[in-house]
C-alpha cells in the first residue's frame, strides 16, 4: 500500500475475492431449486419406412417418420443462476432384441433472455428415427422431454419434464413410391 | 515487485495506508452486499457484478490517488547525526524545537 501499483494490486485481489464469495452465494441460493416443468407433446402422422441405413450396417432397418407438436412454457425456470437450458426429446420403446431403446429426435438450446415459451406445430424431427432392426411396426413409443440446466455457478442438473405422450406406429410399411408424407 | 518512478509523489504514510485499506474493503463489501440483494430481487446476476464494479470504481477513486488525508501522520524520522557538527553544536535542527514540522520542511520535494 505504499505505492500506486501496490494499492492497485491489493484492490484488484480483494475485488476478486469478493466476487468469488458472491458467486458462492448465488450457488447456495439456488442449491435446492428443482426446475420442474410441464410440457405437452404429441406426435402427428407416424409412419414406418424400411430402408437401408447407410450410416450403420448395410442392412435394411426401420425408419420412423413423424411430426411433433409441442407446447411448453419454461420462462419460470430461468432464475439468476441459469445461463441456458438444453432441451431434448427422446422416444423410448421396447423391442424383442433390446429391453429399452432411447432415440433422441429433437433438441434445442434456449439461452437466458430468449423466449422460452414454445408452441410448435408439425415440426419435423431433427434427427432420424432409425431402429436397430425392424421392430417399429405396431410398436408403442413414448415421447419424453428432458432438459439440462446450465448454471452460472453450480452443478449441471438433469430434469425430466412432466407430461409425456405415447403413440403407436402403424403395422405396415410405407413404400417410398407412395405419397411422401412429411419426410423432408 | 515492479517499482515505477512516477513524476508525482504516490506515497501514503502508515496510518493513511491502514485507513485506505479499511476504506476500500468496507466500500467493496458494502456494494457487494447491495448488489447481491438487488440481483436476488431482480433475479439477474449481472446486477450484482455491476454493483461490485461500481464499488470498485468508487474505491479506486477514493483510495488509489494519494489524497492529503492519507498524509496526516507522517513518519517521524530521526534527526540526521553528523559527527562533524557534534563538535560545533550550532545546527538549528538539533535544538529543542518540535521535530515533526522541521523534518517535513527538510524534505520539500515530496510535499504537495
Amino acid at each position: 500500500m505504499h505505492s500506486f501499483l501496490s494499492r492497485l494490486n491489493t484492490l484488484f485481489a480483494f475485488t476478486i475475492s469478493v466476487l468469488a464469495a458472491l458467486t458462492l452465494g448465488v450457488f447456495i441460493s439456488t442449491y435446492f431449486e428443482q426446475y420442474h416443468g410441464t410440457v405437452s407433446i404429441s406426435a402427428n402422422k407416424p409412419i414406418v419406412k424400411h430402408m437401408t441405413d447407410f450410416s450403420a450396417n448395410r442392412k435394411k432397418n426401420d425408419l420412423g417418420v413423424l411430426q411433433l407438436d409441442m407446447d411448453m412454457n419454461l420462462n419460470p425456470l430461468f432464475d439468476w443462476n441459469v445461463k441456458q437450458l438444453f432441451l431434448y426429446l427422446t422416444a423410448e420403446y421396447v423391442t424383442p432384441s433390446n429391453s429399452l431403446n432411447q432415440v433422441v429426435l429433437w433438441d434445442k438450446i434456449i439461452q437466458r433472455g430468449e423466449n422460452a415459451q414454445l408452441n410448435m406445430r408439425d415440426v419435423a424431427t431433427k434427427y432420424y428415427f432409425w431402429d436397430d432392426g425392424d421392430h417399429l411396426r405396431s410398436n408403442n413409443v413414448t415421447l419424453t422431454l428432458a432438459w439440462n440446466i446450465i448454471s452460472n455457478a453450480g452443478r449441471l442438473l438433469h430434469v425430466r419434464a412432466d407430461g409425456s405422450s405415447s403413440f403407436i406406429f402403424p403395422d405396415e410399411y410405407v413404400t417410398s413410391r407412395g405419397k411422401n408424407s412429411g419426410r423432408e | 515487485m515492479i517499482d515505477i518512478e512516477w513524476p508525482f509523489a504516490t506515497h501514503m504514510d502508515f496510518r493513511g495506508q491502514k485507513m485506505a485499506e479499511r476504506l476500500f474493503q468496507v466500500i467493496i463489501v458494502f456494494f457487494g452486499l447491495i448488489g447481491f440483494l438487488v440481483g436476488y430481487m431482480m433475479q439477474q446476476f449481472s446486477m450484482t457484478i455491476y454493483s461490485v464494479l461500481f464499488g470498485v470504481l468508487v474505491s479506486a477513486f477514493l483510495t488509489i490517488p494519494p489524497w492529503p488525508i492519507y498524509r496526516n501522520n507522517p513518519v517521524e524520522w530521526q534527526k540526521p547525526i553528523d559527527s562533524k557538527k557534534d563538535a560545533n553544536g550550532n545546527k538549528n535542527n538539533s535544538s529543542n524545537k518540535s521535530t515533526p514540522k522541521d523534518t517535513r520542511k527538510a524534505k520539500p520535494k515530496k510535499d504537495q
